[in-house]
């Protein structure tokens, strides 16, 4: 009995996990639990590598505007900002860096074959009922292979509406309005289409003049040159088919039209930088179960980007970049047992990448074949995992240029185990191997294009444990988490000048050893009548060394994030913290190079507002309260105190 | 083979004298007509681009300290300010020091005696746009700097210190030479690696009057009082490769002397002292070699050495050499992010001393 409760309450605690017949559909579509569950933690209790999840009204809370905003409040995670909406902003996973982190919207990753970096900030969080970062492996095995092929992945799983027989639709719009003319209206629209079918369109306007201010050199400057205006459109048609099969497609656009304030520099304030984003994709996917033992899941994506890069200072510098992206996907799971299954991914993408310059053109593409065996052993008190991944690389290009074929190997395995049934304590240890293949600028902008650069290649060790208890009924739930990581980086990609800044190739040079822990807290407390407070805080302690032992660039030896919410019967209060000790922006220690240590702190107010079936949410927030000054890249500094309103409305 | 390394040795030595000997003579229009003492080198560091970290370093010779010199805030006293972004060329003339700060496009000017700060001297055009100044001369009491953006030399009044005028040049001016022969200006139309012009500027009209054929990627020209202008152009660092002319200053012809030096290059008494790197594009390994030469075909094919003692340098980025001394400084951007070194060597080529300075070390000048 005791063992029954025991399983039935890690059940909830693992929230998305649900039932055990289906625990290896982890990342599942079944986002009618998500949302009803989303008030519960959703742990990453089972997995055999780090699993961070971020749920609907989580990111109401930590005042969370674009996918940047969230992901900073992972523990191990660095989001690289160069300030204010437009900014760009990537993600860096454990000192990897960016390339090593995977978007996947809806289940599909999103590819950059131009520069491997996801921007962060396209990504709002609006329609959203989860985040989830995976660090190093996925106990998921039920995946494309590419999603198995990345040093961390972000996962976003949007909202979806759950038709019933009394509402067959569903309108959400909301507006919030901020500092610096910032104007974010939105809307969606859903609805039941037959009995299997919801169809839901959406659409989503962001614009700010982003001229926050900022001091230098004990001038007051604003950041000039910054406006800023994206839209975006999605529509999406989802549903279990009679022969329970289960569809997704979405068609999605977007389009940004920026200036780029540039670096912050004394005596010179002009910016001349201009760039026009747009963006396009449709992808399609759909889950069938065959029968007790086989089930397959089929994705396919066509995307289309393009950019157009404009300089008023220089006119010859204008580029134009283009990309088309093809790619399919199958998934053959196997389960053998109820403890035992196999997944088998293949994944075909072909990219054609077009650079247009004023003075010279690049026409290259890549064809890519990945193929993942994976096999997962599970019972309720032990996890073991493995794979193995083949990536198979054929370039072309316009250029005499080109890399050779080539394919590459990498594995993963991990082990999650809770030693003693009674406790609810489990412990994890995990290996990963993630080739990070050298991205077209790396190979075709250098002033010497290098073909023989071989993939960065990076080895990432993880072991923790994770504690989930309750203490009566004033702490439903306290969770802490401890995780030693060590990861190795080999064959660094890096750019190194030749004789000049102007003069650079693109290199395999020196190794990382990256070093740190990663310390979790969270708790949830009952008080009497209605008052409750959730706390939780996420701390990390890591040296990242080159070869020479020297401390590299931008890694702080300490970060820390917290998050507390307090709910009342009338509102609810939040704080939140993000931490970053001090960096340096070369290898040499100094006062010079010194970025300094910065804590931003926000504040918000929240309250909810029933009317008949309408569910009215007003938000009023004020972003970095202490108005503290930093920058989290040298002269680009970041926004000082701000504040921002919010109205949504659901019916 | 040892002989004649003799031969040359004694061929430059001798011309080295007559160099000196011809200096004396017709001494240099120099604002301090007493004999040359050193009271100290100022470094200037470039900085990285767009990361607003120049700055400036002063190297005390008889203490040997290096010391980074300050930039009092102008708004907030009590607090210093950056040198601004992109550091570019150094000139002392008269009792002045003249910093070009590219991307920051103005000209800080110092008092070289006590390093306060005399003033900035902005370089935007109509429109607020940047000029980008790049590289300094002086004639006349007037300093002439080339500005990259909008293609023009501007004339700096050293008095007032106010641009007093501009003329237009070819696009993306770089090295810049004033000639006390013909009392001309020459300057290098680099284009950013598509020009193949020099242009020549009559000082006293202040108008281009006639441009000259180069390699491609002009870069440095350095003039003296001597009827020749040395030109390093850069090509294309792809199949045109760069390398070094003489341009005969009474008729305009040009001479290519040979594939090196294609960057910094010092003049000093009639021999050139350089540095060249060429890469291998295969293996991006960076070849390195150093020399001096005077202008003979002879000692230009068989230039001797610089360094001596094996002495090696990860990426030299300026070269200067001491007035009358022959000591060589030699500047080493490192790996373009830390701080880089400064290394001297005497005559014989023997390193004398070695000082870290800031990031990316790029013109070096002495008083």
């Amino acid at each position: 009995m005791v063992k029954h409760f025991l399983f039935i309450w890690l059940g909830c605690v693992c929230g998305v996990c649900g039932s055990f017949a289906q625990q290896d559909t982890v990342r599942s579509y079944d986002l009618q639990e998500v949302e009803i569950r989303s008030s519960l933690p959703q742990s990453s209790f089972r997995t055999t590598a780090p699993l961070q999840t971020l749920s609907a009204d989580k990111l109401e809370q930590i005042q969370a505007l674009q996918l940047s905003d969230a992901v900073k409040h992972f523990a191990g995670v660095q989001v690289k900002d160069y300030g204010g909406i437009g900014g760009l902003k990537t993600v860096s996973i454990r000192s990897l860096g960016a390339n090593y982190t995977g978007v996947a919207y809806d289940g599909i990753t999103v590819a950059d074959y131009q520069t491997g970096q996801i921007d962060l900030g396209r990504f709002s969080l609006d329609n959203i009922a989860q985040i989830r970062l995976t660090t190093g492996g996925s106990d998921d095995i039920f995946q494309p292979a590419r999603n198995l092929s990345l040093g961390g992945l972000i996962e976003i799983i949007p909202q979806a509406f759950v038709p019933s027989e009394a509402k067959r639709d569903e309108i959400k719009v909301g507006l919030r309005t901020g500092s610096w003319k910032m104007a974010n209206p939105f809307a969606s629209y859903s609805r039941a289409l037959g009995k299997a079918l919801v169809w839901n369109m959406s659409g989503e306007y962001l614009s700010s003049q982003g001229n926050y201010p900022f001091r230098m050199d004990g001038e007051k400057r604003r950041r000039n040159h910054s406006e800023v205006a994206n839209g975006k459109w999605e529509g999406n048609l989802t549903g279990t088919l009679r022969n329970d099969g289960q569809l997704t497609i979405k068609a999605y656009y977007y389009d940004s039209d920026r200036n780029i304030p540039g670096a912050v520099i004394s005596g010179n304030t002009y910016a001349g930088e201009r760039v026009k984003d747009r963006n396009a994709f449709a992808q399609a996917g759909y889950k069938q179960t065959l029968n007790a033992h086989w089930a397959l899941l089929l994705n396919a994506k066509y995307s289309y980007s393009f950019m157009h890069y404009f300089n008023r200072l220089y006119l010859d510098r204008e580029s134009r970049y283009t990309q088309r992206e093809t790619y399919l996907s199958a998934t053959l799971r196997y389960r053998y047992s109820q403890r035992l299954s196999f997944a088998w991914a293949n994944d075909g993408s072909s990219g054609n990448f077009r650079a247009i310059h004023k003075d010279k053109r690049f026409l290259p593409s890549r064809a890519t074949i990945l193929s993942a065996l994976s096999g997962k052993y599970e019972t309720s008190r032990l996890t073991v995992n493995a794979s193995g991944l083949l990536q198979a690389i054929q370039e072309s290009s316009s250029e005499t240029v080109s890399l050779p074929d080539r394919w590459h190997l990498s594995s993963s395995a991990g082990v999650s185990v809770q030693p003693v049934e009674r406790w609810p304590l489990r412990l994890r240890i995990s290996y990963r191997n993630t080739y990070r293949l050298p991205t077209f600028s790396d190979i075709y902008y250098p002033s010497i294009p290098n073909t023989r650069l071989k993939p960065e290649n990076a080895h990432q060790h993880n072991v923790g444990g994770v504690f989930v208890t309750s203490l009566g009924n004033l702490f439903p739930y306290l969770s802490f988490s401890a995780d030693a990581y060590y990861n190795r980086v080999e064959n660094k990609i890096v750019a190194i000048p030749l004789s000049s800044l102007a003069l650079w190739s693109v290199q395999n040079h020196g190794k990382a050893d990256i070093k740190g822990f990663d310390l979790n807290a969270t708790a949830h407390i009952r008080f009497a009548s209605g008052f409750s407070a959730e706390i939780g805080g996420n701390y990390t302690r890591q040296e990242v060394l080159n070869e020479q032992k020297q401390l590299l660039r931008y890694t702080p030896r300490h970060f820390a994030t917290a998050l507390a919410t307090l709910k009342t019967p009338w509102c609810d209060l939040n704080y939140s913290l993000v931490y970053c000790g001090n960096r340096y922006y070369n290898e040499t220690p100094s006062w010079e190079s010194l970025v300094a240590a910065y804590a931003d702190q926000g504040l918000s107010i929240a309250r909810n507002i029933h009317y008949r079936a309408y569910r009215l949410h007003l938000s009023a927030e004020c972003l970095n309260f202490t108005n503290r000054p930093y920058e989290i890249v040298h002269a680009y500094p970041m926004p000082g105190r701000s504040f921002r309103l919010g109205i949504k409305c659901i019916y | 083979m040892k002989s004649r390394m003799k031969f040359v040795e004694i061929m430059s030595l001798w011309l080295l004298l007559v160099g000196i000997s011809g200096c004396e003579k017709t001494p240099l229009p120099d604002p301090n007509p007493e004999p040359f003492t050193l009271h100290g080198v100022f470094i200037l560091n470039q900085g990285g681009n767009k990361q607003n970290n120049a700055s400036l370093s002063f190297y005390d010779p008889a203490s040997q300290t290096v010391s980074t010199v300050p930039f009092p805030s102008e708004s907030e006293p009590g607090q210093n300010e950056a040198l601004g972004d992109l550091g570019q060329d150094l000139l002392i003339y008269g009792s002045k020091l003249y910093i070009v700060v590219s991307n920051s496009s103005y000209i800080r000017v110092l008092d070289v005696k006590t390093k306060q700060s005399l003033g900035k001297i902005v370089l935007e055009d109509n429109e607020k746009k940047p000029r980008n100044p790049r590289y300094l001369a002086a004639y006349g009491g007037k300093v002439y700097v080339t500005c990259s953006t909008d293609g023009t030399v501007a004339r700096i009044d050293t008095a007032s210190l106010q641009t007093d005028g501009s003329v237009n040049v070819g696009a993306n001016p770089e090295g810049i030479a004033a000639s006390i022969y013909n009392a001309k200006l020459y300057v290098a139309n680099s284009g950013f690696g598509t020009g193949n012009t020099v242009s020549v500027i009559d000082i006293a009209t202040f108008r281009e009057e006639a441009t000259i054929e180069t390699g491609l990627n002009p870069n440095i020209i350095r003039a003296g009082d001597q009827t020749f202008a040395y030109l390093s152009y850069q090509g294309n660092f792809g199949d045109i490769a760069g390398g070094f002319q003489r341009i005969d200053l009474r008729n305009h012809a040009v001479t290519t002397l040979g594939a090196y030096p294609k960057a910094d290059f010092a003049w000093e008494d009639g021999v050139i002292f350089y540095y060249d790197i060429t890469y291998n594009p295969v293996d991006w390994s960076t070849q390195v070699t150093y020399g001096k030469f005077n202008d003979t075909g002879e000692s230009y094919a068989h230039p001797s050495p610089l360094i001596t003692d094996g002495t090696q340098l990860t990426a030299p980025y300026a070269i200067a050499v001491e007035p009358y001394t022959e000591t060589v400084y030699l500047a080493d951007a490192g790996d373009y992010s830390n701080p880089g070194t400064i290394y001297v060597f005497d005559p014989a080529g023997k390193q004398t001393d070695a000082f870290t300075v800031g990031i990316i070390p790029c013109k070096i000048v002495f008083y």
